[in-house]
């Protein structure tokens, strides 16, 4: 996902969990690791799903240097893999973790 | 009760049962003095045990450990002491050590949070596609940046990302006056996340279950009800120590002052126990913090084991200075006491250390009965007088006379003879305190000195003491007073009390003042020694380094030539090894020689007799040949006839010659 998303998505959990963090060097390092936490789990989401098979032609695409989105996004329909679903629960998830601790 | 209120209560007791209560939340029910929150701090501290023996006992299986035991102390620190040294990687891992501790526990953190990443590290090794090639498309990017906008937009519109708790928010049987009056109540609290704030530096926590204020508190000045506070950490003494500092900044202070100084945070170590107080109120909230964690880690690695007590033992109590002030830090001093203890059992902490000893000791006013179980106490360190002179350096100092419990008194198998006392008569406290500490102005002069030691309820028979009876009208007995028991900084303030409060407090903040400036002298001076003993701790450290250097590098030049010295003997031994081996050699040789020679000798005799036979041989072959001849010469001789007639003697061949003519 691209930075903007990640980082809006990432201040606003930080905003309802009102952690008591004042220093400011502190909250940048929280929000960026918070952020690549994020990153890293919507790609596992996302292609942790595909087969050998779907593997292999993904390399293929991204070998030839494709840039059109629509290209990938036929890819993931043939594939039954719904991007923005998965998007979607994974943001979903990673807020009932981050936010779990409120009531401790 | 109202039916709005018992549905507020039901509701209330139903969120502190399955935990969902928080901070603010709880609080504002203490105050109403509603059982739904003691019914919260049960279940917080429930759900906190079981998170950390579910980690602990994940991180035990993991390691291999069988028959783990959650509840043995020692087991859970060995596991976390192997698991901190694998995680980390660091060999020499150690606990005390910050930078250790640190790393540590950002890796129980990330596995708490279920970051997992072995985790994450399978899933990933699930897809065979590269990493860096996904972030390098361009196509992919552009689909995800639209994607994710959009799932981002919609879970917010939608309110789809929230905490699982917030979930279960107005469902279920709850009336819509009690929600709503509730959610009020919410709008207000959300003025009291001050309470979440002070989670974080000095807490005015001494309304908290237990502590200061408690009623079942035997004495004026103890600390705590040692009972109600086991009751709130589950009979855990460790647990019991760190919620009373944390409440109470005093209690922190006795007990950072009294940890072995190996133990001590950087900073605090040899200070007296007043200078650990202003030490600690010195500090940022986030520093204070750090130091509380630091205690709470030490206070974990601790085990616990029972001591009985005999003879005189020196205490740190507290109380307000202004009897009619509010309760809060600035209204309480630290005051020194020495008690008679006559076989009282009660809690010592201990650490050991690698090398099968001890690094300290620390012992504190838990006590126990005859059956093992806590019966009360203080909860203050108590010290063999004047065993640690240093520490209660700067105290005002109480007279006080104790009598042990009667049950106590007749335990068998303790130490000594215990015998009862007389019950205590109040004795005046001296007039000129010794102390720079300041003292509030308006000070009675006769002051009912109470018995700070735990004497067990159900005692009728002893001389009733006046300290353990609500005296209203005395102001050193300060927790019997109804208004300062709801008026302390920080929590709920009834607004009936409101004007009376504000009278005290104007007159509260008069006598603070003037406590205040004499305060600042004696800080000054206090702070200056401080700062010399810690010159000469660090100089004292330095000495003891180099000390160490050297015996070290003594030691290595004395390895060094033990090793020369065995190198040169074995060398030694060769060379003679080589030698005999020569010398045996040449000897063999020498030995082949002569035998060969004497072979050959014998040899040559024999020859020589064979070649003396052959001839001798030789010249018999040669006489009898010529005997032969002659034999043959004579073969027609004269002689003959008479040879052949008879036999022929000499004479016959005397005759024979001359016939010849021989």
């Amino acid at each position: 996902m691209d930075r903007q998303t990640l980082g809006q998505f990432i201040d606003e959990l930080i905003k309802k969990k009102a952690l008591p963090v004042d220093d400011t060097a502190e909250l940048e390092a929280l929000r960026e690791k918070e952020m690549k936490a994020l990153d890293d789990k919507v790609i596992d989401a996302i292609f942790g799903r595909l087969s050998d098979e779907q593997d292999a032609e993904l390399n293929q695409l991204l070998d030839k240097g494709e840039e059109s989105p629509e290209a990938f996004e036929e890819f993931f329909q043939n594939a039954g893999i719904d991007v923005e679903e998965i998007i979607s629960q994974t943001m979903q998830d990673f807020a009932a973790d981050f936010l779990g601790g409120e009531n401790e | 009760m109202s039916e709005n209120g018992a549905n507020n209560l039901k509701y209330s007791t139903n969120r502190a049962e399955t935990g969902e209560m928080g901070v603010a939340e709880r609080h504002k029910l203490k105050d109403r003095g509603e059982k739904a929150y003691d019914i919260a701090k049960e279940q917080e501290l429930k759900i906190q045990r079981e998170k950390v023996g579910k980690t602990i006992a994940e991180v035990a299986k993991k390691l291999g450990i069988e028959n783990f035991d959650q509840n043995s102390k020692k087991q859970v620190g060995e596991v976390l002491s192997a698991f901190c040294k694998r995680a980390c990687g660091i060999e020499d891992f150690d606990i005390n050590n910050k930078e250790h501790r640190k790393y540590a526990m950002e890796i129980l953190d990330t596995m708490s949070q279920g970051r997992n990443l072995e985790a994450q590290q399978n899933q990933k090794e699930k897809s065979k596609v590269d990493p860096n090639k996904l972030k390098k498309s361009k196509g992919l990017r552009s689909l995800f940046v639209k994607v994710g906008a959009l799932a981002l937009a919609t879970g917010l519109a939608a309110g789809l990302f929230v905490a699982h708790n917030n979930n279960k928010k107005g469902g279920g049987n709850v009336p819509a006056s009690a929600l709503e009056e509730l959610q009020e109540d919410t709008e207000r609290d959300a003025n009291m996340l001050e309470f979440e704030e002070t989670e974080m530096g000095i807490k005015d926590g001494y309304g908290e279950k237990g502590m200061w204020l408690s009623e079942t508190k035997s004495g004026p000045y103890n600390f705590a009800s040692a009972t109600e506070v086991a009751e709130a950490c589950n009979y855990d003494e460790v647990e019991m120590v760190k919620y009373t500092a944390h409440n109470q900044v005093e209690s922190f202070a006795d007990y950072l002052a009294n940890l072995p100084e190996q133990l001590q945070p950087e900073g605090f170590r040899g200070l007296s126990i007043i200078e650990t107080e202003a030490k600690l109120e010195s500090l940022s909230p986030e520093d204070y913090a750090k130091v509380q964690q630091q205690f709470d880690n030490t206070m974990d690695q601790a085990f616990t084991r029972r001591v009985t007590l005999n003879g005189e033992y020196e205490n740190a109590y507290m109380r307000q200075k202004d009897a009619n002030g509010n309760v809060v830090h600035g209204n309480m001093e630290l005051v020194g006491c020495s008690t008679n203890e006559n076989g009282i059992v009660v809690n010592e902490f201990y650490w050991p250390d690698n090398q099968g000893g001890e690094i300290g000791t620390m012992d504190v006013k838990i006590i126990y009965g005859e059956d093992g179980n806590i019966i009360d106490g203080c909860e203050q360190v108590v010290n063999k007088k004047d065993s640690k002179p240093g520490l209660y350096a700067g105290m005002a100092i109480v007279v006080e006379q104790t009598t042990p419990p009667t049950s106590q008194v007749e335990q068998p198998g303790e130490k000594g003879s215990p015998t009862p006392t007389p019950a205590p008569t109040p004795a005046p406290e001296p007039a000129p305190e010794p102390t720079p500490a300041p003292e509030p102005a308006p000070e009675p002069a006769p002051e009912p000195t109470p018995a700070p030691e735990p004497e067990p309820a159900p005692e009728p028979a002893p001389e009733p003491t006046p300290a353990p009876e609500p005296v209203p009208e005395t102001p050193e007995h300060p927790a019997k007073n109804e208004e300062a028991e709801r008026e302390y900084a920080g929590g709920y303030v009834d607004p009936m009390q409101a004007d009376q409060s504000q009278a005290n407090t104007e007159q509260a903040h008069e006598t603070q003042e003037a406590v205040n400036h004499e305060s600042a002298e004696t800080q000054a001076a206090e702070d200056m020694e401080a700062a010399r003993r810690a010159e000469e701790a660090a100089a004292a450290q330095a000495a003891a380094e180099a000390q160490a250097a050297a015996e070290a590098e003594q030691r290595r030049q004395a390895e060094e030539a033990a090793r020369q010295a065995e190198l040169a003997q074995m060398q030694e031994a060769e060379r003679q090894q080589r030698e005999a081996a020569e010398a045996e050699a040449q000897r063999a040789a020498e030995e082949a020689a002569r035998a060969a020679a004497e072979q050959a000798a014998r040899e040559q005799a024999a020859a020589d007799e064979a070649a003396r036979a052959a001839a001798a041989e030789q010249a018999a072959a040669a006489e009898a040949q010529e005997a032969a001849q002659a034999a043959e010469i004579t073969e027609n001789a004269p002689g003959q006839a008479e040879a052949e007639n008879g036999t022929l003697d000499g004479g016959d061949f005397a005759d024979i010659a001359a016939q010849m003519g021989l």
